[in-house]
């Protein structure tokens, strides 16, 4: 960007004209879009660490992806000739360099296992379904949580109140892929009212339309409501908890301020007071944690992903782990990461709309 | 001592020292607890229902019981599944004790320079301690996990202790490397708002040099978050154990892990419920033990801590 002092002096602006240009449309920039600029190049930094952290500790394994990606057809012609298709025989510096000259171009390379398959759009779509489990999971945890947050907080000591509690502390112990198995244990194998796994009706579609006859809301449950409830719940069951305790104590900690006090005091019902005027106080720490959950959850669904057959991320990416699959490790923890970055920005930025005293930027 | 009786009438505190108590103890003595050798196959006892009886044949004589009840089942193979659910309490403990020490040291360190020094070495620290945050959730550990596990570095590990599973060295060393940023986080922060307190001021103005100021003034004021999160990092270094052997990358069969045991019975869960059902509450007990004496110690040693750590 500083390099005006190029341009032509004869029919271009002067190099001093382009970088006031320059300031004077960076100020005049609204200050959420100029700090949301700042944030996300400060968030460059932080990828080139985590790609390089797992570029290094792949480069370090003692294995050769090519003599595994090969098998039992090792060829040492075709092995060489791999070799310097992939890049794999220079040196790891150059390596490095040449793997984020090609992410600036937004190529993430091809797939060493399936058949030279471009990575970008094959990482995209397995994104996308472990976007939606994610998403389906979010809200339930944030509904269930949020909820038996504040009927705790509304009657602290109580017998509902321990209760809930209870069950949130075991819902933060509960090994998530157990719970999975227990409930496809349960609903699935023993009950059999849910599918055991997979993301969609594995079955012919259109003789499905014809046994539901014709009736759409059947039909989506059986090819893809019903295979959504299981995953999503068991993802939903450690942010719920987290959730639920944190608006409990945030709502307990607002409860005791003078504010609280006034409002019952003018004669408003409890309900309303500690709707309106408590939730909204406490809504800033919860928000936060529901921003770094929502991350955690998207990026680490690897378990449920596995035990539930879901095409998502994290299972194409434990995958790639163990085939040596290099490319997609790498373009999936860098989408993984910068993922990560955006949500805690949108988290920030959430921050300014719910207490006005928060200034962004 | 007046926060030690404290912690004791806390309720869910001691629910928890007791559960965890409960489970060292186990860990510690699981050689004599357990009735059987947790890796033996017992021929002709596969798959097994809990509460079965079993008579062995003379030829295994010498060794275990020769006869008694599989008191919770025996898998496919003809393990005994309480052996192995008490050994497993071994696995899970050193491994969550071992690498949250690792994330102590780790995060300890960072926190303090980043805290104590400030400048560029904080800003160079944090950038760090960013970037193992972005890494996405279990992922690093994953990777390291599966460099670890090749056959070549295997080798190497067993040479160097005998009598610890190579895949268990891989497991602190993931789950050390990579648990460490909540921690530095809060040790910064804290460091950071006591820096700026009279008696650190008082402790230079006395001559006082940075290793003394960090050693004796700054680490014993970090300890009551310390020992909170480090609780509560405990809790979470189990269930990761027990979800990387679940996915094959942790402790190997046939040594008994409880994420290893959950792998192998799953698909069998319609047939032998047992296998799959026991590790998991056992896992579920371990880590609720801690979070709730976690819990505890929050509440009678650093409240403010509360809307950081939930």
């Amino acid at each position: 960007m500083s390099e005006p002092s190029a341009n032509p002096p004869e029919d271009g602006p002067s190099g001093r004209t382009v970088t006031r240009g320059l300031a004077r449309l960076w100020f005049g920039l609204p200050p959420v879009l100029r700090y949301i600029v700042l944030r996300l190049l400060a968030a460059v930094p932080v990828l080139i660490g985590v790609t390089f952290i797992c570029f290094a500790i792949l480069m370090a394994a003692p294995g050769d992806p090519v003599r595994i990606v090969m098998g039992q057809h090792y060829d040492e012609d075709i092995a060489a000739g791999l070799r310097e298709q992939w890049g794999l025989d220079r040196p790891f510096i150059v390596q490095y360099g040449m793997f984020l000259g090609r992410v600036g171009t937004g190529d993430l390379g091809q797939s060493y296992v399936k058949g030279g398959l471009d990575v970008a759009p094959y990482i995209g779509a397995r994104f996308v379904n472990t976007l939606l489990l994610t998403l389906a999971a979010m809200a339930i945890a944030i509904v269930v949580g949020m909820v038996a947050g504040i009927v705790s907080a509304a009657r602290p000591r109580s017998l509902a109140d321990y209760a809930m509690m209870l069950l949130a502390v075991t819902g933060i112990s509960i090994p998530v892929f157990w719970l999975g198995l227990m409930l496809q244990l349960v609903f699935a194998s023993k009950l059999g009212w849910l599918p055991v796994s997979d993301m969609t009706y594995s079955g012919n579609l259109s003789v499905l339309w014809r046994q539901v006859n014709g009736n759409y809301l059947a039909y989506w449950w059986r090819a893809t409501g019903s295979h959504f409830l299981l995953p999503s719940v068991t993802l939903s069951v450690v942010p719920m908890a987290i959730i639920a305790r944190l608006t409990r104590s945030s709502m307990l900690e607002v409860m005791n301020l003078d504010y609280i006090r006034t409002a019952r005091a003018k004669g408003l019902s409890y309900r309303r007071v500690v709707l309106v005027h408590g939730l909204r106080n406490a809504l800033i720490p919860i928000v936060t944690v529901i921003g770094n959950n929502f991350a955690v959850l998207l990026t680490g669904a690897v378990l449920t992903e596995t035990v539930f057959a879901w095409p998502g991320l994290g299972r194409a990416m434990v995958q790639a782990i163990h085939q040596y699959d290099y490319p997609i490790v790498l373009g999936g923890v860098m989408l993984m990461a910068a993922v990560f970055v955006v949500v805690n920005l949108l988290v920030d930025l959430a921050y300014s709309i719910i207490d006005p005293r928060v200034r962004v930027g | 001592m007046g926060a030690l009786k404290e912690l004791l009438r806390n309720r869910s505190a001691a629910v928890g020292l007791v559960i965890v108590a409960v489970a060292v103890f186990v860990a510690l003595t699981c050689q004599w607890l357990a009735p059987l050798d947790p890796v033996d196959q017992y021929r002709g006892y596969a798959n097994q229902a809990p509460g079965t009886r079993f008579e062995l044949a003379a030829a295994a004589a010498g060794g275990p019981t020769p006869a008694g009840t599989f008191w919770l089942g025996t898998d496919i193979n003809g393990r005994d599944i309480l052996s192995r659910v008490l050994y497993g309490a071994r696995v899970s403990l050193l491994v969550g004790l071992v690498a949250t020490l690792l994330n102590v040291l780790i995060g300890m360190t960072v926190g303090i320079l980043a805290g104590y020094y400030g400048r560029w070495l904080d800003a160079v620290l944090m950038r760090l301690t960013d970037t193992f945050f972005a890494f996405p959730g279990m992922l690093l550990a994953i990777i390291i996990l599966a460099t670890l596990n090749q056959p070549a570095v295997r080798e190497a590990l067993t040479g160097v202790t005998s009598h610890i599973d190579p895949g268990m060295w891989g497991l602190f060393i993931a789950l050390g490397l990579t648990g460490w940023t909540g921690i530095a986080r809060v040790i910064r922060g804290q460091v950071l708002a006591m820096k700026e307190q009279e008696f650190i001021e008082a402790a230079r103005a006395v001559g006082c040099g940075h290793a003394r100021i960090i050693l004796v003034h700054l680490v014993p004021n970090c300890l009551a978050p310390l020992i909170v999160l480090a609780t509560m990092q405990v809790a979470y270094n189990i269930l990761s154990e027990a979800g990387l052997s679940f996915l094959g990358l942790g402790i190997q069969p046939p040594d008994a892990s409880w994420g290893g045991m959950l792998s192998e019975g799953r698909p069998y869960m319609e047939t032998a419920w047992w296998w799959g059902v026991f590790p998991g509450l056992a896992l579920a007990f371990t880590v609720l033990g801690f979070n709730l004496f976690g819990d505890g110690l929050r509440d009678v040693l650093d409240p403010r801590l509360k809307t950081r750590t939930s």
